[in-house]
């Protein structure tokens, strides 16, 4: 490979990293090594769950707005709104089976949008 | 576009990360395989990746059968990542399901995360029968009003209000 087809060689960007801005960091061995990559392949590395297959997983099976319930408790608010050592830490919800505890997609976008 | 929602933000150094356990699978089914899995979803999050995993890497990538973490690097590598968050969450779904002989390693790791992390906070779902593990391995946790959900719709899981769900306070 030429040298100018290798400088317009396409950033491939991980859709899991966010806030990539300069895919160009290292040259080795005549590699360029991206920050994304390489953190790809450190991700890749430390564990080979991807987490959205089975939270895509989990949603086509989940019914629409069970569960949601929990995300309107008092308890629930003060644990993820709550940042002094008073509040606390660990939240447990339990129940039978089919009762709907496996929704934590909705918990996860609860948690982020409102930090 | 929940994903989108949650990309846009993971960049706020906020980071959530959630595991899934359940009988059928069979990459996490050991407390190695939970914490792997956390952290790789903290690091994902955050804008530096700690030098202690670089090196990790590195020196795994340089072997021709170069090891894994051990469980106590990838806690302490976690306990770290998770410091240097404004905020972090932890979603544990199903812990019931998680492999009874594999259990006390995990409650441990949790702990010691819980412990030296602040600005963590836990969120654990499971079926009534570990309720008793929490409180073993969270002592002092008052048992709170809580609520439990019945089956059914939105329009029940409203309506039970009254059940009970359970909180949990360091001592």
């Amino acid at each position: 490979m030429g040298s100018a087809a290798y400088q317009k060689s396409p950033i491939t960007i991980n859709q899991n990293i966010g806030n990539i801005t300069d895919g160009y960091k290292n040259v080795w061995n005549n590699c360029v090594v991206s920050v994304s990559d390489e953190k790809r392949q450190i991700l890749e590395w430390l564990s080979p769950m991807i987490p959205r297959e089975r939270h895509q997983a989990v949603s086509e099976r989940r019914v629409e707005g069970v569960g949601n319930w929990i995300l309107r408790t008092k308890e629930f608010e003060n644990w993820h709104t709550g940042e002094d050592q008073a509040v606390n830490p660990v939240l447990f919800y339990y129940g039978d089976p089919g009762v709907g505890k496996t929704y934590l997609r909705c918990v996860k976008v609860t948690l982020l949008k409102y930090q | 576009m929940i994903d989108k929602l949650c990309d846009a933000f993971d960049g706020d150094n906020v980071v959530v990360a959630c595991v899934y356990c359940d009988f059928y699978s069979h990459k996490e089914q050991s407390a190695t395989g939970v914490l792997a899995a956390l952290l790789k979803q903290v690091i994902a999050g955050v804008e530096q990746i700690p030098e202690e995993i670089k090196e990790g890497f590195d020196r795994a990538k340089r072997k021709v059968d170069g090891r894994a973490l051990r469980l106590t690097e990838i806690q302490a590598m976690l306990v770290k990542s998770i410091r240097s968050l404004r905020r972090g969450f932890i979603c544990i779904d199903g812990l019931d399901e998680f492999p009874i002989r594999e259990r006390p390693e995990l409650w441990d790791s949790l702990q010691h995360i819980v412990r030296d992390c602040p600005s963590l906070r836990l969120f654990i779902t499971g079926r009534p029968l570990i309720r008793e593990e929490v409180m073993n391995y969270f002592p002092g946790y008052p048992d709170l009003p809580a609520v439990k959900p019945t089956q059914g719709s939105e329009q029940s899981d409203r309506s039970s209000l009254g059940g009970r769900t359970r909180l949990a306070r360091p001592g």
